[in-house]
């Protein structure tokens, strides 16, 4: 792997951050959701852990940014997730996703995944999707090697890079959190190794 | 050396198993394999101390974003409410104002050609 791990937030976790983020800044108590999904975006940095946000999310905090006292805030969480945007093939795959029993809106999330990138167009997908929507998560885990084999029978078609386009791994917040910590701490040793 | 059986299916179908499983017969897998207790006593214990950590640090960047100011409850948020009544709405009702406000079909969206070097999610 080289560059950091690439996360897309859903919608209902990145709402779950903004709600989070709103609380402390009114000294109200956070349930244990918005504690993971805050958990999980403080885990970002730029050598780590990049976060990504979809364009619906983006567009509610672009409403939101004009009423000033929020605009801190939007800046906030601006500085630790990018907008992803749908490339080439984006539609494509969601309609393969649709066709495995996924919501026009799930398979759009799901799709990003694989066929999103960042602002500069310089990344091709994202290795997790944050979720916690349970049903969503349910059906890919049941549906996923069916999911790989049209993806693998779609690529055959593709030319580079898309050809290299890969499934993210569709998790909830905490457990984003756990398998970058195992990660970065597997990398810290390569590294403390290679010094040596 | 340890030897380890390799499963048949994935660690996700097998979670899926024991979701659809009873409370009883999950009890008894936990009496099948004590490990498990351990295990989730740990990461139980570790996501504490992670949460905790991660709500002071977020709480400071807050302070400092605005200036150790508190938004009041009373401040003017989307839809006509103030931020204390939509923090105050069910998750439900919260859910399907955002799903409002955010209305962006990601399928009207125009696809971006990516760099041809760009870095693929390996």
């Amino acid at each position: 792997m080289s560059g950091p791990l690439r996360c897309l937030l859903d919608k209902v976790v990145a709402r779950r951050i903004m709600e989070a983020l709103l609380k402390l800044a009114s000294a109200q108590d956070l349930i244990a959701e918005e504690v993971d999904a805050l958990s999980l975006y403080e885990r970002s940095d730029v050598r780590w852990l990049q976060l990504f946000m979809a364009p619906p999310t983006d567009h509610i905090l672009a409403r939101l940014v004009l009423s000033t006292p929020y605009a801190p805030l939007i800046a906030l969480f601006r500085t630790r997730a990018e907008v992803a945007r749908p490339t080439r093939y984006f539609k494509r795959w969601s309609r393969r996703l649709r066709d495995q029993g996924f919501t026009r809106e799930d398979a759009a999330i799901l799709a990003l995944g694989t066929f999103g990138t960042s602002p500069a167009a310089d990344v091709l997908g994202m290795h997790f999707v944050a979720t916690l929507d349970r049903p969503m998560l349910n059906h890919w885990q049941t549906r996923q090697r069916t999911i790989q084999e049209r993806l693998v029978a779609m690529q055959r078609q593709l030319d580079p890079p898309y050809r290299d386009a890969f499934l993210p791994q569709i998790r909830r917040p905490e457990n984003i959190v756990q398998e970058t910590q195992s990660s970065q701490q597997m990398l810290r040793e390569g590294e403390a190794d290679y010094e040596v | 050396m340890e030897a380890r059986l390799v499963l048949p299916v994935s660690v996700e179908q097998v979670a899926v198993v024991v979701r659809q499983m009873s409370r009883a017969d999950r009890e008894r897998l936990l009496d099948l394999v004590p490990d498990l207790h351990q295990i989730a006593r740990q990461a139980g214990r570790g996501r504490l101390d992670e949460g905790t950590a991660a709500v002071e640090r977020a709480r400071t960047e807050v302070t400092q974003a605005l200036a150790g100011r508190r938004l009041s409850l009373d401040e003017p948020f989307l839809g006509e409410l103030t931020l204390g009544q939509y923090l105050r709405l069910p998750d439900q009702e919260r859910g399907r104002l955002w799903d409002d406000w955010g209305q962006v079909d990601l399928e009207d969206l125009e696809e971006l050609d990516v760099r041809p070097a760009a870095l693929p999610a390996r």
